[in-house]
């Protein structure tokens, strides 16, 4: 569904942080995160990211999330953050981006509303018909 | 002496207008349940009196969610006021949704949902009701007369309205195409009274605002002297390079405005700056005076990132009354010169 060169990273010196011994390997991922798009606006996304089955909401700057090809309102992403070493033996925090799913896998889900509104639903098309309006 | 009256109630992240007619008959512009109660339910506020229109100003939940409860069970609505044509293309857009398949597309799913309910609950509601005229805005009506009070729509105009009824009805025939802002739906009520007038923005964008100054001039209206600043002072809904709303208000008496936040991240600081310099300001929310939760929860070390946050509420309530002659008088709220909050 997704090609994997459609990441970007987003590198931030890390704080607080002392330098470790080396190990094999210079990237090591400390978490990932999924989520999706809410709501483009401007030099910020809104995003979800979902924790603990819940959405916890965020702004994220916009480049990091359209640089990975995360565009579209809905659109599922992972983002890693990751520490890398430097060549000064000091430690960095970065994050990396990966749709899930790209803007062409998106599909029409209809809402599965209760019954209760299914019948409401009804009433207001019956009331509210074409001609009506 | 008759006066009109004019409440804007706090609700954190909604907004809830109410007219008070010089009869003492109602409108409600908006209204959404505030969670600190710092106000009383909407039925305890409109009890006992006529409600000449509830009207939901565009489609979105933090405008309308307390109208449910007003149109199921206040014995005296008279009329319904809306911006949404076409309800059933309208409808079957909103019950569904464009998703992706992944592990938290029921996620995405569910917010949509949110709002679907929201608006099946209002427009059911609606629908079960007797005896309620249904007033659908745009620009090129005619005023409606209540109490002597006039009450203008300056926006949207028909032909943004019927960009939306095309959209919908491609969408119910299978067509993948995107939406207009739902925003660019917001209602724009000029509320004229003798020679005052009250400006409500509800969530109208810089484009809506273009048309509505003409429509202003067309119908020689007064400049306002109280503003409801439109779409929580968020930059995409002034014009900053010709007539922007604040060009609707008036320089002497200094108009007042009101301002609800909705959000940590509103208003836009340089829309708050030049709000400053042209309106006296009242605000139920704002985000530069602070916000309310944790900054960042998930620890994510990016510049810029931070959660999503409630505005810390300034004014409970801004209540302004205005005279035949078109004193107003502030009966509730501190204006920012005032606030403690100290903002620049």
């Amino acid at each position: 569904m997704v090609s994997q060169d459609q990441t970007t990273e987003r590198v931030v010196p890390a704080t607080h942080r002392k330098p470790r011994k080396e190990q094999g390997s210079s990237r090591r991922v400390l978490r990932r995160l999924k989520g999706f798009l809410v709501e483009n606006r401007g030099r910020d996304c809104k995003v979800a990211f979902i924790e603990k089955d819940s959405p916890i909401f965020y702004y994220l700057p916009s480049n990091a999330l359209h640089q990975a090809g995360i565009t579209a309102e809905n659109q599922p992403f992972e983002m890693d953050e990751f520490e890398s070493k430097n060549s000064d033996g000091s430690f960095s925090t970065g994050y990396t981006f990966r749709p899930l799913a790209n803007p062409t896998d998106a599909f029409s889900d209809p809402l599965d509303l209760d019954e209760k509104r299914r019948e409401k639903l009804k009433v207001i098309l019956k009331r509210f018909g074409k001609a009506k309006n | 002496m008759e006066k009109l009256r004019i409440d804007f109630y706090e609700s954190g992240d909604g907004e809830t207008t109410i007219i008070t007619f010089p009869q003492g008959g109602l409108g409600i512009v908006d209204a959404h349940p505030s969670p600190s109660q710092s106000r009383s339910d909407i039925l305890s506020l409109c009890a006992g009196k006529t409600v000449h229109f509830a009207c939901l100003t565009h489609p979105h939940a933090d405008h309308g969610v307390d109208l449910i409860p007003l149109l199921e069970s206040h014995p005296d609505v008279r009329s319904f006021w809306h911006s949404a044509s076409s309800l059933d293309a309208f409808f079957f857009w909103i019950t569904e949704t464009t998703n992706y398949p992944s592990a938290v597309q029921n996620f995405a799913r569910d917010m949509r949902k949110g709002w679907a309910e929201f608006l099946t609950d209002l427009y059911g509601a609606l629908a079960r009701r007797e005896n309620i005229q249904y007033h659908l805005l745009q620009s090129n009506q005619q005023p409606v007369s209540i109490d002597g009070v006039e009450i203008h729509c300056l926006g949207p105009d028909e032909a943004l309205r019927n960009k939306f009824e095309r959209v919908y009805r491609r969408r119910a025939s299978g067509e993948r195409t995107g939406l207009p802002d739902p925003n660019l739906l917001s209602v724009v009520l000029a509320v004229q009274w003798k020679s005052s007038l009250v400006l409500l923005g509800s969530d109208a964008l810089k484009e809506t605002w273009d048309s509505a100054y003409n429509h202003h001039r067309r119908r020689k209206l007064p400049k306002a002297i109280l503003l409801k600043v439109p779409h929580h002072g968020a930059r995409n809904a002034m014009n900053w390079q010709r007539t922007s709303y604040l060009d609707f208000c008036s320089r002497n008496p200094k108009a007042k405005s009101v301002l609800f936040a909705g959000d940590a991240e509103h208003p836009e600081e340089e829309v708050y700056r030049k709000l400053r310099e042209r309106t006296d300001v009242f605000c139920l929310t704002n985000g530069l005076a602070g916000a309310v939760g944790e900054v960042n929860p998930l620890g994510i070390n990016m510049p810029t990132a931070r959660a999503v946050r409630r505005p810390r509420i300034c004014n409970p309530v801004v209540s302004i009354e205005i005279d035949p002659h078109s004193n107003l008088n502030v009966l509730a709220g501190i204006n920012c010169t005032a606030c403690p909050a100290h903002l620049p």
